[in-house]
């Protein structure tokens, strides 16, 4: 469907990170899971650390999503104001790019990091996973909530990690955890063949994804080396890795 | 040597495939490597391919595809949804196989030691194995008795689970999210068909249900119920209920290979005139399994339709025939045109013509020769040929009535003049089934058509095609010759010798039900994995 695009052409025009803070707490993790990274295991030096924010710009015709027919599942249906649409590229008003994941990719070998204890959510709501993007620690529990209450299968397929395939026929939650690191793990309802989402799965808090506004916020480590954060666009628009050096030397608004 | 091909030619595709692998994997393989190896790469590599992942030569001509094994995705397994399987559960497949799929058994091919080491070389192929712990088996506890109150509560928690969604509203594998399910291969996969519990890739009895429901099939969407039972949702007590229901949607039995399908003589009431006729519901019922044509080209490697139950009443003037078959969808049916397009993608394109452009009906062809043989000679059983043609019944579901046709081979079907049309034809299609009922008087004026003469064994036999499954011409499903007896109306006199009919006719179905029973008698469940027993 989006084969047409050219993928370089979207990267190099397209994606902006903003280093918007200078260094900061290394703690700081930003992402849904970062909440208990302030104890970590293996101490990052805050005095060296730094803080990545950005936005992901996207230039070019956005490509159409599709409408998902809801007909045979009215519940559903009725939750959405106007047609549900798939969500594979979801371009926001502002012309930012929603839903890509934003994470660091090398550079925290040397370090430890507890798993938050605070569990990740992700819904089921209007026959659609929210969110459609999501990023946790390895190990870290993801309570899978039904808000349908009509039958949902949850069936993930990684391939690092195991895989598991619930069944959830009633509102009711579900708790589920990836062993290793793994970017992405997709995530399919077989009941409503469009229910797709993705799970990031890292071994430290550092991710984000860009969400309805602008901000994707992540911590880097090291003032003094690249740290590779690496896009993630769904896959529709495939991986994409871009290096950017976390000094303070970035003015804001730079385009990579 | 008609008789030969004629056995040949009902072999399915799994025997075939094997006996065509058995001579493909044979060379190359080195004495020194370990026997597990040695085994796999002469039995096994032709499907699942030498390193494993499912990619072997005549991988393509399956659906569902041979396994994958660097993933460690075992549908049937004794562990919870996402685990490994343990040793005892792969070796029980590789023993009994999965019948609705390629995948044969090897218990009475290949030693003890060889399946054990099989084992040891399937886990081989995937670093999950040797990970962490030993894979544990569940505690699955017993089976509850079963009463009408429990079929009851069963039939209730199959609405509440939603299983219908898939599986259809009594489990022919109609439901409205069927027509887009994929395996862990996105490969277009059938939610299964629940009447037909002989055909469970992991066994057939309320224990091996009950298993499936708690630890769901890895790698195909279907669920595992475990969680709602952890969640209070269900009770264990009533998902043990939902397996009894299941299992009641299936015969008692697995069903037996009837060579002759019995015309009963209806002395004091008139024939049926509907499919529906409760009268019906009185005679006994044959059931006739349907392989893929694979003999002439293009052949069809994954039929839809499998088995036909039949039954048959005449009343000394007219022969009426009654059909069933699961079939998810009344072709063509557009929510199907998805489906079709991927299946006809997969399948149809190695070989041939295309199928058939635009929408394509369900068919079913009842065949017989053109006259009552004498001895053993009949037409050969894919439509006649040139020099001894067949006598037809042809119905599809997007026209009325049926029309009578005379075929020299496949695909040459040719209608008898209008004239001559004496067949009439009453279908319904209800819940993923067809139910089809064919009417002729027993002698007609036309030439052209077969004689049906009272106390003889008559041979008859079948092809079907599911139209949203991309079925048309050649791509069909397939019986050998069966017999239909019109009792007499004297007292009935000696019957058909059953053992010269099995003789004649042999083949596919006899393997297909003969495993299932096999199956059944061994129990898939074994006593070592019922821990509370111990
Ligand atoms: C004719 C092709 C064919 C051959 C030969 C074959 N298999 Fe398979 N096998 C399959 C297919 C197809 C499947 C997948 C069935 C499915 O997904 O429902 C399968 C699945 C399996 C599975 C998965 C069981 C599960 O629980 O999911 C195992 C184990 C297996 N085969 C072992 C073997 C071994 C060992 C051999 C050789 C002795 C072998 N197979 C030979 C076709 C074949
Ligand atoms: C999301 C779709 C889906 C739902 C929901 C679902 N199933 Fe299935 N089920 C399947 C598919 C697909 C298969 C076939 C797997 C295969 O062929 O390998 C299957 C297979 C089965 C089998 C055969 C197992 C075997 O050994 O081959 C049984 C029995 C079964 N399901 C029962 C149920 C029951 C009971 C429910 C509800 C409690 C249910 N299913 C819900 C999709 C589903």
């Amino acid at each position: 469907m989006f084969d047409g695009i050219d993928l370089k052409k979207v990267l190099a025009a397209t994606v902006a990170v903003f280093i918007a803070t200078g260094c900061g707490g290394g703690g700081d993790g930003g992402g849904d899971s970062g909440g208990g990274a302030a104890a970590v295991e293996n101490p990052v030096d805050a005095a060296t650390a730094g803080n990545i924010s950005g936005s992901i710009a996207f230039e070019g015709d956005a490509p159409a999503m599709q409408t998902i027919d809801m007909e045979e599942e009215p519940v559903c249906a009725d939750k959405h104001a106007s047609t549900p649409m798939t969500e594979d590229v979801v371009v926001n008003d502002n012309g930012t790019l929603a839903n890509v994941f934003v994470y660091v990719k090398e550079g925290l070998e040397s370090l430890q990091f507890p798993t938050p204890s605070q569990p990740v959510m992700l819904d089921q709501n209007g026959c659609m996973y929210r969110p459609h993007v999501l990023g946790v620690m390895a190990g870290q529990d993801i309570t899978i909530k039904n808000s349908d209450g009509l039958l949902h299968n949850i069936n993930a397929s990684p391939t690092e990690n195991r895989g598991f395939n619930m069944s959830q026929p009633v509102a009711m939650e579900g708790t589920r955890s990836f062993r290793v690191a793994e970017v992405m793990v997709p995530l399919r309802c077989d009941v409503h063949g469009w229910m797709t989402a993705y799970i990031g799965v890292l071994d430290h808090p550092f991710h984000a994804v860009s969400g309805g506004d602008d901000v994707a916020r992540l911590a880097c480590q090291r003032t003094d080396q690249p740290a590779d954060g690496t896009l993630v666009f769904r896959p529709a628009l495939g991986l994409h890795d871009r290096v950017e050096p976390c000094s303070g030397e970035h003015s804001p608004g730079k385009t990579l | 040597m008609r008789i030969l091909g004629v056995v040949k030619g009902q072999l399915g595709a799994a025997a075939v495939l094997a006996l065509f692998l058995l001579g493909a994997g044979a060379g190359g393989v080195s004495g020194q490597e370990g026997l597990g190896k040695t085994t796999y790469d002469k039995w096994c590599s032709g499907c699942h391919g030498v390193d494993g992942d499912g990619r072997g030569v005549a991988a393509e001509y399956m659906l569902p595809r041979p396994r994958d094994f660097t993933l460690a995705l075992y549908q049937i397994r004794t562990t919870a949804s996402g685990e490994l399987p343990t040793d005892a559960d792969i070796r029980r497949i590789i023993d009994v196989g999965m019948p609705t799929t390629t995948m044969p058994g090897w218990e009475d091919l290949l030693s003890e030691a060889e399946r054990d080491a099989l084992v040891d070389y399937l886990k081989t192929f995937s670093r999950f194995f040797g990970q962490g712990d030993e894979p544990q088996a569940i505690d699955f506890g017993r089976a509850t008795k079963v009463s009408d109150a429990v079929l009851t509560e069963g039939r209730e928690q199959y609405q509440v689970m939603e299983c219908f969604k898939c599986h259809g509203e009594f489990g022919r594998g109609d439901g409205t999210s069927a027509t887009t399910l994929e395996d862990a291969g996105s490969f277009p996969i059938r939610a299964a068909d629940l009447t037909e519990n002989w055909k469970f890739n992991g066994g057939g009895s309320v224990e091996d249900i009950f298993r499936r429901l708690r630890t769901g099939l890895d790698g195909t969407p279907m669920p595992s119920y475990q969680d709602v039972v952890d969640a209070g949702v269900i009770t264990e007590e009533q998902l043990w209920s939902v397996a009894h229901y299941v299992r009641s949607l299936a015969p008692e039995d697995a069903p037996g290979i009837d060579e002759v399908i019995r015309a009963e003589l209806i002395q004091d009431a008139a024939l049926p005139t509907t499919a529906d006729d409760p009268a019906w519901d009185e005679v006994s019922v044959s059931y006739i399994p349907l392989v893929g044509q694979i003999i002439v080209s293009p052949r069809w490697f994954d039929p839809r339709v499998d088995g036909l139950w039949v039954q048959a009443m005449h009343d000394g003037q007219e022969l009426a025939m009654r059909i069933r078959w699961s079939d998810p969808s009344q072709s063509p049916d557009p929510d199907w045109a998805e489906w079709k397009a991927r299946i006809i993608d997969l399948m149809a394109p190695k070989e041939g013509d295309p199928p058939e452009a635009g929408p394509t009906p369900d068919r079913l062809v009842v065949q017989f020769p053109k006259e009552v043989p004498t001895g053993l000679e009949r037409p050969y059983f894919l439509m006649g040929d040139q020099r001894n043609p067949v006598y037809q019944w042809r119905w599809r579901s997007d026209q009325p009535g049926a029309v009578e046709a005379e075929a020299r081979g496949l695909g040459t079907a040719t209608p008898l003049p209008s004239a001559e049309q004496a067949v009439t034809a009453s279908a319904t299609f209800a819940d993923g089934q067809w139910t089809l009922m064919l009417r002729r008087p027993i002698t007609t004026e036309s030439v052209s058509d077969l004689d049906f003469t009272t106390g003889e064994a008559i041979p008859v036999a079948f092809f079907a095609w599911d139209g949203d499954n991309g079925e048309s011409g050649t791509r069909a499903a397939i019986s050998s010759w069966y017999f239909v007896f019109l009792e007499e109306p004297t007292p009935a006199t000696v019957f058909i010798a059953p053992l010269a009919a099995f003789a004649i006719t042999g083949g596919l179905g006899l393997l297909v039900v003969g495993r299932a029973r096999k199956r059944e008698q061994e129990g898939i469940v074994t006593e070592d994995e019922t821990p509370d027993e111990a």
